[in-house]
Order: C-alpha cells, then sequence, then structure tokens
C-alpha cells in the first residue's frame, strides 16, 4: 500500500486527542497493526466526531476496545492469527526479551560507571553471573516464544532448562574463587550491551519465526493427530484458552470429523490450524483471559521483587538507592496485581452488550472479522 | 436454494440468529446436525470452521449452554441448549433482522413486474 503523507488531525477537544492517541498506541502495540490503518481509522473518527459534535469516547466507546474493533473487522485473520495477545509472532517475543535484558544492561553499566568510575573490575563471579544471567534471559524467551507459538511440551523443556541453568549458574558462582581478574572500562561493557540489542533487532523475526513452528505434516494417518495437537497448543499457549475449554474443542472438532462422510483431512474440514484457533478464543471472554495470564506473571515478579527487598533490608549495610528503587518498583507491582485482578474478573465492554463498533459494526454476536476461504 | 458467492457476508452476520433460530426449535442440538439442518433451510455455504466459532460466541456470550453426550466408541457429544437469554435475544435480534430487511426491500423494490429470476447457476458457496 502506498503511504501518504501521515495525516495531520487537530482534535477540538483535549480528550478527543487523547482518545485518539490511545487508538493509535493500542493498534501499533496490542495488534501490529499494518502501516496506515491506524491513520485511517482516525481520519474516519475525526470526521465523525466533527460531524456530530460530540466527543469521541460518547461516540465510539473505550479506546482499548475501539481498537480491538478494529483489528478484527481490518486486520486479515491470516495475520492477526499468528501473533499473540501482545501483536507479536513467537520470533518478535524473542528479540524483544534480547532488547529488555540488553537496554537493562546497558543502564546498569552506566549506574556502575557513575558510582565506581570508568574502570569495572571483572572477577570470576561476575563472569559466571552475566553467563547465568545471559543463558537465564536467552532460555526464558525461548519458553515465552515456544509456548506463544503453541509447542507446549517444547516450552516445558525451555522452562526446565532456565531453572537448572539459573540454578547451576548461582551454585556455581558461590563457589568461585574472589578476587579481580582484569579491569574493563565501563563504556566497552556498555557498547557491548549495545551490540546485543542490535544484533537482536537486526536478526530476522522471520527466521526466528521459523524455528518455532512446526513442519507442516505429510499427508499421512498422523496428520490429524498431529493437526488437533497443534490447535491444543495454540489454544492453549497462544490463545490462553484453559485446557478443559481447549480439550472440549478438540473433541468436538474430532467428532465432527468423524461424522464426516468420506476421508476429509482436519485441514480440509477446518481450514488452517491457526486461523481456526483465532476463531474459537475471539469471544468476549478473550480479555479476561489475557489478563488472568498477566496476573500469574505479575505474581511472579513480584514474588522476586519482594525476596530482593528482603535481601536489601538484611543486608546490615543497605544500599539506598536499592532500596528505594526496589520499594517503589514492589509498591507498583503491587499496584499492577490488584487492576490485573480487577480486569481478568470483570466483564469487558466487548460483550454483546458493548458499545457499537467502528463504522459498519455488526450487531451483538455477530463474527466481526471477514471470513475467508477455508 | 442456494447462496450464492456474494452473500458470504450475509450468511455470516445472519448465522448467529439462525442458530438460535433453530435451537429455539428444538430441546438441543449438535454442530453437525445444526449445520444439516442450515444446509436443508437453503443456507449452504456454513463450514464447519465458521460453525463452531459461532457457536463458541454464542455459548461464551450466555446464549446457549452447552451439555457433553456420552460417545459410542469415540468422542462424547457437545450438545447445545438456548437459554433464557439466548431466546430474549431472539426475539429481539428478529424484530431488528425483519425490520432490516424491509428497509433494504424498499430500497431495492422494483415496479417492474418482469423483473429477471435469480439466476439459475447460481450454486453453493464453496467455502467461507
Amino acid at each position: 500500500m502506498a503511504k501518504d503523507r501521515k495525516p495531520t488531525l487537530t482534535w477540538e477537544r483535549e480528550a478527543d486527542k487523547d482518545w485518539a492517541a490511545s487508538v493509535e498506541i493500542r493498534l501499533a502495540l496490542d495488534h501490529d497493526a499494518p502501516l496506515g490503518l491506524a491513520d485511517e481509522v482516525l481520519t474516519e473518527a475525526h470526521e465523525l466526531v466533527h460531524e456530530e459534535g460530540r466527543p469521541a469516547r460518547d461516540l465510539l466507546g473505550d479506546p482499548h476496545t475501539y481498537a480491538q474493533l478494529v483489528a478484527d473487522e481490518r486486520i486479515p485473520e491470516e495475520h492477526r492469527a499468528r501473533i499473540d495477545s501482545h501483536g507479536l509472532t513467537p520470533g518478535e517475543r524473542l528479540t524483544a526479551s534480547f532488547v529488555s535484558v540488553g537496554i537493562s544492561a546497558a543502564l546498569y553499566c552506566a549506574f556502575e560507571w557513575l558510582t565506581d568510575g570508568l574502570w569495572i573490575g571483572i572477577g570470576w563471579p561476575s563472569v559466571t553471573l552475566t553467563a547465568t544471567v545471559a543463558l537465564g534471559v536467552a532460555l526464558t524467551g525461548a519458553t515465552i516464544a515456544t509456548w506463544t507459538a503453541g509447542r507446549l511440551p517444547g516450552a516445558r523443556w525451555f522452562a526446565a532448562a532456565t531453572i537448572g541453568a539459573v540454578l547451576a549458574g548461582v551454585g556455581v558462582t558461590s563457589l568461585v574463587p574472589d578476587g579481580q581478574l582484569f579491569t574493563v572500562p565501563a563504556p566497552v561493557l556498555i557498547l557491548t550491551c549495545l551490540a546485543v540489542v542490535v544484533g537482536a533487532v537486526k536478526f530476522p523475526d522471520t527466521t526466528l519465526d521459523r524455528w518455532f513452528t512446526p513442519a507442516p505434516v505429510d499427508s499421512d494417518d498422523s496428520n490429524d493427530d498431529a493437526w488437533f495437537t497443534r490447535l491444543d497448543g495454540l489454544l492453549r499457549g497462544r490463545h490462553a484458552m484453559p485446557s478443559a475449554q481447549a480439550h472440549g474443542h478438540i473433541r468436538e472438532a474430532r467428532h465432527h470429523l468423524a461424522s464426516t462422510p468420506g476421508d476429509e483431512r482436519a485441514s480440509d474440514v477446518f481450514g488452517d490450524v491457526e486461523v481456526y484457533a483465532l476463531r474459537l478464543s475471539e469471544g468476549p471472554t478473550r480479555t479476561r483471559r489475557f489478563a488472568r495470564r498477566q496476573f500469574y506473571g505479575s505474581c511472579a515478579l513480584t514474588l522476586f521483587l519482594t525476596v530482593m527487598l528482603i535481601d536489601n533490608l538484611s543486608d546490615p549495610d543497605p544500599s539506598p538507592f536499592w532500596l528505594a528503587a526496589n520499594t517503589c518498583s514492589l509498591a507498583a507491582m503491587l499496584w499492577i496485581l490488584v487492576n490485573e485482578w480487577r480486569e481478568s474478573t470483570t466483564r469487558t465492554t466487548s460483550d454483546p452488550a458493548g458499545p457499537a463498533g467502528p463504522a459498519g459494526s455488526a450487531g451483538s454476536g455477530t463474527p466481526t472479522s471477514p471470513d475467508s476461504p477455508s | 436454494m442456494a447462496t450464492g458467492p456474494t452473500n458470504t457476508a450475509w450468511t455470516r452476520a445472519a448465522l448467529p440468529l439462525c442458530l438460535l433460530g433453530v435451537l429455539d426449535t428444538e430441546e438441543k442440538s449438535y454442530g453437525y446436525a445444526l449445520l444439516s439442518r442450515l444446509a436443508d433451510a437453503g443456507i449452504e455455504g456454513v463450514k464447519a470452521a465458521t460453525l463452531y466459532p459461532a457457536l463458541t460466541r454464542l455459548e461464551e456470550e450466555g446464549a446457549v449452554e452447552i451439555e457433553w453426550g456420552a460417545g459410542e466408541g469415540g468422542p462424547g457429544r457437545k450438545y447445545y441448549r438456548i437459554t433464557d437469554e439466548g431466546r430474549a435475544r431472539l426475539h429481539r435480534d428478529r424484530t431488528a433482522w425483519a425490520a432490516f430487511t424491509g428497509a433494504v426491500a424498499s430500497l431495492t423494490r422494483t415496479d417492474e413486474p418482469q423483473s429477471a429470476p435469480p439466476s439459475a447457476h447460481t450454486s453453493a458457496h464453496p467455502g467461507e
């Protein structure tokens, strides 16, 4: 699609401007919207708001929900079927892990530079600890990417390897001799961390995605089993569906296939497995499912921050900076936990009685995405 | 009667209403039987890949409830039953649909009595 210059929209109300910004951000971050879609949608919304003379929120509803409806209606199913709740493919997930840890490590090195000077001492404990963190992050990223790719057994193996690597790393770190081996200028370490970030960004996500996507199965007797296993993995891994519900869909699909005359395969009857998994998971409970998953992740992070804070407090000479940083982080996480719990237990506006969708949205309960041949 | 290729969007839009309508006439039913009922009524373009997601959505919205039946040497069968909420929605949507089709008819009506009959070669649409 030819991309024209981004239109400059002038919103008369500050609240409308905020609403438009929220829609644009949600489309970009949550739905990996194609270039130009947000501009197109906001231009339409701007016209409507201008013509009606009413606030955008009154006319079009909550920006988060509106972005979801736009994504459902205007982003092709095939595209949406391959991304997770954060709008990322498995490869992009892995890249995001390395980018996050690279930036965090660069900031940490900069902090050390400011507090301890240009030259940073390197000893066996720091070498083993750094190796442990790097390996732990790589394996954690692989665990998450494999899980969102719907390859659950692989994800379990990566999770076990992560725990093993961290425990081994901590054990080795406590055994290696103390003392300095050599010193390194802090900028070199910062540049090394940034090189990791650049390397992660430059590495093609499509190659990573290929690593995480199972190869197509040949048309033999095991074909349908592989298709159903893949569907189960996608429903539970990518779409955060509870096991019982996912298994119910599998049983129903198997029953349908058994009732179908002829020897049609599951892929003939139900189509592309990723698209079918998306269709089954797009109901009004989707937001709550993802919020619940997010809540569990936040619980683990809160536990980690609590342990860090206890460690700070039990130190006879605690660092005021880290004490303050850990306390603030823990308080923020508790606040996030409360909000995520609320979100995971309350019905959302995408329920049948919710606000009208974007222009032309179908009525309650109508599948919102354009159907494609399958 | 068969739905033509251009009617896919109509079929999808009306599918939840049709499913509620069928379930309202039966104590309970299951996916394959519902598909047959739709086909018997002339809505032949619906595939399993569209039907089950629509039923799942109706279930999540509380319009239908599910019940598992015992399987005969295979996986158990999942039955759908319309709820009171589903009946209320059916009545509401039926009225809205009638008003909508009436409006469309009023806009597309022609006074020419010899208007062309439906195309004889209109065939069931290959898929959704």
